[in-house]
């Protein structure tokens, strides 16, 4: 516990309440969504609901060890993320990459627990999100460096450049692509699409562990709304601004059709290439 | 409709036109809310859920009209053999054709989003396509067969009931090509087509007129064939009657003369365009499944799993 020397225990009683938080945000976006649907949309406390319901389910318990741990290491990466993004209650030189690192992380958990379900749907998910992870995640670590070289910081704390969007606008445009994906949101959602492969990675998850996958999947979302205005707009505006990105994924969630997967495919190998041109541009 | 035809020339009765019409009304609404429901599907099915709560909302319109016009909003079985449940009024049709005017507007849009939007052009275009000779040879029906360039509806080349009248002519939506995106707007410009003949039919039943009370009738003994274009295609009904009871009927669903062509079509294709695919040909899996068989007052069901492994009839 070396990183958090001279921290109080406020600090990460903070960070714990960022899970409520995450949760909240969640009934609003679904309420947006619902808005946009052109329906009423369920109460705003319905996710609280939905957990609580899920946590007094008996869970279908496999003789599996790897699809069991599965849920309690993806909620463990979010946790963690949250610890570094917001506030930095735990910093160290480079923990952008530790950022990128942990997105990464967390998908592969949720490949080898979909894996070891030995569910079709969640091999096809898997598989998906591997062909995609060589573009979008690539990309992602390449764009978010960019910023962090740009302003000279060395970690997440130290980042204060302001709209950093007006002085690299195709950075922003390439991280605002590759959040589509990390988000799920469409058109480059073919990993959970719901018509062609169910649940996709959690198709064979119920009760408890259901769960935690959710509150880790929310969590991760806020954390990305979060991580995009502070990277875009700096420290004290991106926070404010963070809402406005729940809301732009909301909308395009619910104006677009989702592309087919070679397409969705093709698009994040171009863009890593992109990503990487710009890479050497700048430096 | 297609029982009617079966059984009506059978009894024997004279069935007046304004029950005619009256089933050419619920006819072609049945078939507006059938294509308006698959749109939502198929908008579904590529991930687009606000474009499904638009269909379903114009749809919800249609159902309102059946409440008004029968009485009940999704099973409202208005007929009887030989005369109608309900008598259509002036109140109820101007119901009707107010509900009418606000679906082809609001339709008008919604095909233009269908017809236009470059991921949906793009996921539906090329996709699953029958081309006119093998449609032929698959002995593809409804829609389906159309966007491929066949020329064959029930309503036109074998007219049944007020299909019949001059004035009620349906004029078949032709395309060629036969692929996902023709499909689809193949039954969206249907939509259009029916919303014609409603207000054609609208204008020229009576509304004073009663329809006749149910009529007694006895059948001795008789077969009869019926056919009628449901909203998915053709319809085939086949009753046997022994002393006024049904002893056999045997159906041919639309979709059951469709899904012969799946495994032709899906041949080759990725696993992001199946639902798309099978989507655009509007299957009705139960309309498939099950066999009831009713034998000395005992009823029992089979499923496709009794029925392949062989179960014989006895």
């Amino acid at each position: 516990m070396s990183y958090l020397q001279g921290r109080n225990m406020i600090e990460l009683l903070l960070v714990l309440l960022l899970i409520p938080l995450a949760v909240a945000i969640e009934g609003i976006r679904r309420k947006i969504v619902a808005h946009m649907h052109n329906r009423t949309g369920p109460p705003l406390i319905q996710p609280f609901y939905d957990l609580i319901k899920l946590f007094g389910k008996e869970s279908f318990i496999r003789n599996n060890m790897v699809f069991s741990m599965v849920p309690y290491l993806a909620f463990l990466c979010s946790l963690v993320l949250a610890l570094i993004i917001p506030f930095s209650v735990l910093k160290f030189d480079f923990d952008f990459l530790v950022i990128g690192y942990l997105f990464i992380l967390q998908d592969t958990f949720y490949i080898f627990g979909a894996v070891a379900s030995r569910s079709p749907f969640g091999t096809y998910a898997s598989v998906r999100e591997l062909l995609l992870m060589l573009g979008y995640e690539i990309a992602f670590l390449i764009v978010i460096s960019l910023f962090f070289f740009k302003s000279g910081a060395v970690g997440f704390a130290d980042y204060d450049t302001e709209f950093a969007i007006l002085q690299m606008p195709f950075a922003s445009i390439f991280l605002i692509f590759t959040a589509f994906v990390i988000l799920r949101v469409t058109p480059f959602d073919v990993m959970v699409a719901a018509p062609e492969i169910s649940a996709g990675f959690f198709s064979e998850y119920s009760g408890k562990k259901l769960a935690f996958l959710e509150i880790a999947e929310w969590l991760k979302d806020f954390l990305v709304y979060v991580l995009l205005g502070v990277l875009l707009f700096g420290k004290i505006y991106g926070l404010v601004l963070a809402p406005l990105f729940m809301f732009f994924y909301a909308v395009m969630l619910t104006s677009s059709p989702r592309y087919s997967t070679v397409t969705t495919v093709k698009v994040f190998l171009v863009l890593a290439l992109l990503a990487f041109l710009d890479l050497f541009i700048l430096v | 409709m297609a029982f009617l035809n079966s059984v009506e020339p059978l009894a024997g009765k004279k069935v007046p036109e304004k029950v005619y019409l009256q089933r050419l009304i619920t006819g072609e609404l049945e078939r507006v809310h059938s294509h308006m429901l698959w749109a939502g599907v198929m908008a579904h099915e590529i991930g687009l859920e606000t474009l499904f709560m638009y269909f379903w909302r114009e749809r919800e319109h249609i159902l309102d009209v059946f409440d008004e016009l029968t009485g009940n909003r999704v099973h409202h079985s208005p007929d009887l053999i030989g005369t109608a449940k309900r008598s259509f009024g002036k109140k109820e049709l101007d119901f009707m054709l107010g509900k009418l005017d606000t679906i082809e507007n609001e339709m008008k849009d919604l095909r233009e989003v269908m017809r236009t939007h470059d991921v949906i052009t793009r996921r539906f275009k090329k996709h699953g396509k029958i081309g006119k000779k093998m449609a032929k040879e698959l002995g593809l029906v409804g829609p389906v067969a159309r966007a491929s360039g066949i020329n064959y509806d029930v309503r036109k080349n074998a007219p049944y009931m007020a299909y019949a009248i001059k004035e009620l002519t349906v004029k078949p939506v032709l395309r060629e090509g036969g692929d996902s995106y023709e499909r689809s707007m193949n039954r969206l410009d249907e939509i259009f087509e029916c919303i014609r003949l409603l207000r054609k039919a609208a204008e020229m039943i009576d509304p004073k007129e009663a329809v006749p009370k149910k009529p007694p009738f006895f059948v001795k003994e008789g077969f009869g064939m019926g056919r009628s274009e449901a909203p998915r295609g053709e319809n085939f009904h086949f009753v046997n009657v022994e002393n006024n009871r049904i002893v056999r009927l045997k159906l041919r669903t639309p979709t059951l003369a469709n899904v012969i062509s799946y495994s032709a079509i899906l041949e080759g294709e990725d696993i992001t365009d199946v639902p798309v695919i099978i989507g655009s040909l509007d299957p009705c899996i139960s309309c498939m499944e099950r066999v009831a068989v009713i034998k000395d007052g005992k009823k029992e069901i089979w499923n496709s799993h009794e029925l392949f492994a062989g179960k014989k009839h006895d």
